[in-house]
């Protein structure tokens, strides 16, 4: 499945009928049928492409849609998406807790391109091993 | 047990209920009739209720950009850099408070929405005592933190 650009999102959002609001970003907003209230933005910084792991997070949570597929199928018929009743689902988690993120950074002292390339499980090593030498002294 | 105040007693003594609410922690219930009621609470005294409170997020970095998700408010920042990410989701939580508590009617009715009002709150009091940045990013209690700082 390809990744989207930050304007196939806000044209999905169009089509969508979702309600638009600019100021510091552009807003888009939508009042489903069952009550729920869906939210999300646009953002212009970086690529243009919406990245895979926050692109996760937007059609699961904020789209409230099924898959992926039903994004692309509403840009191809440019009719709105019908969306069933949510489910419980648990997203995988693709990145770092952020608290872990400015750890490393603060206080093991490694660059981003470091933190980017460790796991959780890596970055929690890396920190607790800090915590360990700093109980020694 | 502290006894419910009228909604004619709260207006003569108004500055006094006010006063033990802030200084002394009390919580001050107002009834109008018999149905209605709600409860004058120090910020302090709010912010402890709240502590429990926690946020967690979390960091995604793609090649060109880092973006950062607040599962608790399903909500995003992004920007080129951590720093840049944090400033931006610090808006957008602020963004959504606002939104949040002015149409709180609208927010609390929705299925996916009304579980937020705990965060909401917790963000909102904490942006009242500039902590907005801070409680957004800090540690969660189930890590073991060492009790001094450690140097880099």
């Amino acid at each position: 499945m390809p990744l989207p650009t930050w304007n196939d999102l806000e044209r999905f959002c169009e089509l969508d009928g979702w309600d638009r609001r600019e100021g510091d970003h552009i807003r888009f907003r939508k009042q489903l049928d069952d009550g729920r209230i869906l939210r999300t933005k646009m953002s212009h910084k970086g690529a243009d492409t919406i990245g895979p792991g926050l692109w996760t997070h937007i059609w699961r949570t904020q789209l409230a849609l099924q898959s992926e597929a039903d994004f692309w199928h509403a840009l191809e018929t440019r009719e709105p998406v019908v969306r069933d009743v949510p489910e419980a689902r648990e997203p995988k988690r693709p990145g770092l807790p952020a608290w872990l993120w400015q750890r490393l950074i603060e206080d093991v002292g490694l660059g981003e391109d470091e933190v980017k390339a460790l796991s959780e499980e890596e970055a929690l090593a890396r920190l607790h091993a800090l915590w360990a030498r700093a109980r020694e002294r | 047990m502290p006894h419910t105040t009228s909604i004619s007693e709260f207006r003569q003594r108004v500055s006094e209920l006010f006063s033990e609410a802030v200084w002394h922690g009390r919580i001050v219930e107002v009834a109008r009739g018999s149905r209605d009621r709600a409860v004058l609470l120090g910020i302090t005294q709010l912010e402890r209720l709240l502590d429990p409170i926690e946020f967690h997020p979390e960091v995604i970095a793609d090649d060109e950009a880092v973006s950062i998700w607040l599962a608790e408010l399903e909500l995003w920042g992004r920007g080129t850099d951590f720093g840049e990410a944090k400033a931006d989701l610090v808006a957008e939580v602020r963004d959504y408070v606002e939104e949040y508590l002015s149409e709180s009617e609208r927010y609390l009715a929705a299925p996916n929405r009304a579980g937020h009002f705990p965060a909401v709150v917790r963000a909102y009091a904490a942006d009242r005592s500039g902590r907005l940045d801070e409680v957004l990013f800090a540690v969660p209690r189930e890590v073991p933190v060492p009790r001094e700082p450690v140097p880099a």
